[in-house]
């Protein structure tokens, strides 16, 4: 967790320089807006590291353990296929798309992801 | 070294105490959200610096001072909105699911005026999507903020519904902990959405 925190933290750190060397070449707004939010969205997933490393901690974050030492520690169940992904893409961009083609594309694409949705927490569900 | 293996391993800590992998996906999706509706600024700053007339002197009439009232009154709802929020996920690790029910349901309301308020802006726009630039951007941003207050009170409308068949009394809260967070955000995000468009146009 420490790690992954501290890699969010460069990552901040590189965006809101190089947001601000952007803008003294060129004086741009919407680049500089778009790199500085770049850097609060890192600094963001790194402050809740930081804060989630204070109430625990996982395996990874003992210098003294190989990763041998931590092999089949628990860290999630997840689904070997599932249809569901690929389906929400379809959806969002039929129902994206519709907003500039046509309503008729919009409801189809709205349906789709709220079916995948439903599927993805079915499936999270059943575990 | 069996000895010091099994010492190594005595800090591990219990599933429990790590961090929920719900809120840290959610914490990761907020990021990206984070990236989404930096691009919409930037469209919007972007377009303010090649324009002649920003707004555009037919859209001023919805940054008249009436108007305006309205707007400022409607987001400190929505902001204060985040107050109920918090009170229900300190309700919840106290298990008190009937009072975090309560909090909740005040929160969709709060959700709810908002929406009424924008819908009654929307109406009001002497300008539509297609108008011009200005139009496009600003029922772009305000658009896709309403839509994530939709899912947002969709999301709320969830927990409120499974609280209706007795969850969150034992077991995982990571769920409406989760919730909560999007909340947050979406009404962080208006900060960012009325100072572009109220504040600094």
């Amino acid at each position: 967790v420490i790690s992954t925190s501290r890699i969010c933290a460069v990552s901040a750190a590189f965006f809101f320089v190089v947001g601000v060397v952007y803008w003294f070449v060129s004086y741009e707004p919407a680049g500089t807006l778009m790199l500085g939010l770049w850097g609060v969205a890192f600094l963001f997933g790194s402050l809740f590291l930081r804060v989630a490393s204070t109430r625990g901690a996982v395996a990874g974050d003992d210098p003294r353990l190989r990763p041998a030492d931590v092999a089949g520690d628990w860290v999630g169940i997840f689904p070997t296929g599932s249809p569901w992904p690929i389906m929400l893409a379809l959806g969002l961009t039929c129902g994206l798309a519709g907003l500039m083609y046509g309503i008729w594309l919009v409801i189809p694409g709205a349906l789709v992801t709220i079916v995948a949705l439903l599927g993805l927490m079915r499936e999270s569900a059943a575990r | 070294m069996v000895v010091q293996a099994a010492q190594a391993r005595a800090p591990f800590p219990r599933r429990a105490e790590r961090p929920a992998p719900l809120l840290l996906g959610m914490v990761l999706f907020i990021a990206s959200e984070i990236i989404f509706f930096g691009s919409l600024f930037a469209a919007y700053f972007s377009l303010r610096s090649v324009a002649s007339f920003w707004p555009p002197p037919g859209a001023l009439s919805i940054l008249a001072p009436t108007p305006l009232r309205q707007a400022t009154v409607a987001s400190f709802v929505l902001w204060g909105s985040s107050v109920p929020a918090h009170l229900a996920t300190l309700c919840l690790r106290r298990r008190d699911v009937a009072a975090m029910r309560r909090w909740i349901l005040l929160t969709i309301g709060m959700g709810i005026a908002f929406l009424g308020w924008k819908f009654s802006e929307w109406a009001a726009s002497p300008f539509s999507v297609s108008t011009h630039a200005y139009g496009t951007i600003f029922f772009a941003l305000t658009g896709f903020h309403a839509l994530h207050l939709l899912v947002g009170l969709a999301l709320l409308a969830g927990v409120v519904a499974r609280i209706a068949q007795g969850a969150y009394r034992t077991g995982d809260l990571s769920g409406p902990e989760a919730v909560v967070y999007y909340w947050h955000f979406v009404d962080a995000v208006w900060v960012g959405v009325f100072a572009t468009i109220y504040l600094v146009r």
